[in-house]
């Protein structure tokens, strides 16, 4: 059937072999279009639009043409059938009202980027600008709401309103105060933390009590928090800076042969889970896991529809790998390169506050391990602070 | 005797026929014929259809400019009857013209 026909309307009619020429004839002097031409058994019949029928009932009657209407299909037969159903109109009118005026208010608010205050705060400060849950969505001028929001609120020190269809997602940068540590304030030290030969001091406050070129030992005061002066008295400070000296350390490492290995049983356990949103089911059995030594691999994917289109739906898979615990034995060389390797993870990590200038490394090989043992000569700074408590009143 | 020179005047070509052939143009532009166009044996086109006299699924008579076609074959419908062209689909076996009383009469 020819789809126009679905909008507006057509007519199926039968005529038996005796009429169906004259009928025929009918159509093409009045130009009477028709579809679905079928022959039967003892007739045919023909599809007519709705329109186009009235005039062929008028010419068939007066020419004495005999047909037979079969039904009546498309939508003024569908209006026709429910005319007198208002009920059915009225709830379609006020879905459609409801669907269209809908989109025409804000449904949902999202706060993003608050760290100290909650979202419903901030939901209720833009609610004293008049936007909220319910707003009506041509009448929000987000600049304006910015700005007012800027300049009264303390507590705020950027925001954003982003209508997003009826959802606003308000984006927020909290506002906080340069805090001053009370610790910064409190008059202080530098001492040695380790042993050296004094190199090079750079200071920034406090006063000098060493040479480059001099032996220090662990606690000896580098630079002084405390000014002698013959006019004004005591002066206190934090000292600031850096001493630079040359430093020997030592580094130990020991990596036995026999140590505690673990070792796949070829078990696997598996979870599986169904992510809507924040939401999520578990749609696998219990996988039995209890009691059983395992490592977790976590398989998430999201059920996209085309590529580069996410959904909210994402499969999350928990893969269990089964292992127990096995005494293994290494052999010297595997003791030695691992030993090498912690060896070098371990000046690595030192390197990052010093200059290495010389080191020493004295392997052994003993019945039960390997180890090294390394002697690190170093440039770094030994300055630690330490702080000292000053009674105003005595002074 | 008058039927036999009515006959001999049907078979032999008309003025309009005569200079279509001498012009090189096609007879049912310029004399008004018909015209028929078949598209394998399944879809039969017939041009200038007057009225169709008679249908049913194996025979179907058309009146056309002083014949009578008529199409034999299985399941024929007439699918379409528009401004003198009538778009006939079935299984066709046989084409036939025939000289017919009133074929001229709407």
């Amino acid at each position: 059937m020819n789809i126009s026909y679905l909008f507006v309307g057509s007519v199926a009619v039968s005529v038996t072999y005796d009429h169906i020429a004259s009928l025929l004839n009918l159509c093409m002097y009045y130009c009477i279009p028709y579809t679905d031409f079928t022959p039967k058994e003892d007739c045919v019949t023909l599809r007519f639009r709705l329109s186009a029928m009235r005039k062929l009932k008028k010419v068939c009657s007066e020419r004495g043409v005999i047909y037979t209407v079969l039904d009546y299909k498309g939508l003024p037969a569908f209006l026709e059938r429910y005319k007198y159903r208002w009920g059915i109109a009225v709830g379609i009118i006020c879905a459609a009202t409801l669907v269209f005026l809908s989109g025409c208010f804000i449904w949902d608010i999202r706060v993003t980027g608050n760290e100290n205050i909650t979202s419903a705060e901030v939901i209720e400060l833009l609610d004293g600008y008049g936007f909220s849950v319910g707003t009506y969505i041509p009448s929000v001028n987000t600049d304006k709401l910015e700005n007012k929001l800027l300049i009264d609120s303390r507590s705020i020190s950027w925001i954003s309103v982003n209508i997003v269809g009826t959802v606003a997602e308000v984006q927020i940068r909290e506002y906080s105060e340069p805090k001053i540590e009370e610790t910064a304030l409190k008059p202080a030290n530098l001492v040695a933390k380790k042993s050296g030969v004094v190199e090079e001091v750079r200071i920034f406050r406090g006063k000098v009590m060493v040479k480059p070129y001099q032996y220090v030992e662990k606690g000896t005061l580098l630079v002084s928090g405390i000014y002698d002066s013959e006019r004004v008295g005591f002066r206190y400070t934090r000292a600031s800076g850096a001493v630079m000296a040359r430093t020997t350390n030592e580094y130990y490492v020991e990596i036995p042969y026999e140590y505690e290995d673990i070792r796949y049983t070829g078990e696997e356990y598996c979870d599986k889970y169904l992510n809507f949103f924040d939401f999520s089911i578990n749609i696998s059995k219990n996988s039995g896991k209890e009691g059983v030594l395992y490592d977790k691999i976590d398989i998430v994917e999201n059920c996209s529809l085309f590529e580069g289109l996410q959904t909210p739906l994402e499969t999350h898979t928990v893969r269990y790998l089964a292992y127990e615990k096995v005494q293994a034995i290494r052999t010297a060389e595997e003791a030695e390169a691992l030993a090498y390797y912690e060896l070098s993870e371990l000046l690595g990590e030192a390197a990052e506050d010093s200059v290495i200038i010389r080191k020493t490394i004295t392997p052994k090989v003993g019945e039960d391990s390997f180890s090294l043992y390394c002697v690190v000569t170093a440039i770094e700074d030994i300055a630690k602070l330490s702080e000292f408590e000053v009674d105003m009143g005595a002074g | 005797m008058s039927k036999n020179n009515n006959k001999n005047s049907k078979e032999s070509r008309g003025f309009f026929e005569f200079l279509a052939a001498k012009t090189a143009l096609p007879s049912d532009a310029l004399a008004g014929e018909f015209r028929i166009e078949m598209r394998g044996r399944h879809t039969l086109f017939l041009q200038g259809c007057r009225r169709i006299l008679k249908y049913s699924p194996e025979e179907m008579c058309m009146a056309a400019k002083g014949f009578s076609v008529s199409i034999t074959g299985k399941g024929l419908i007439c699918s379409t009857y528009h401004d003198g062209t009538v778009t006939v689909d079935g299984f066709i076996v046989g084409v036939n013209f025939d000289e017919r009383e009133g074929a001229d009469e709407i």
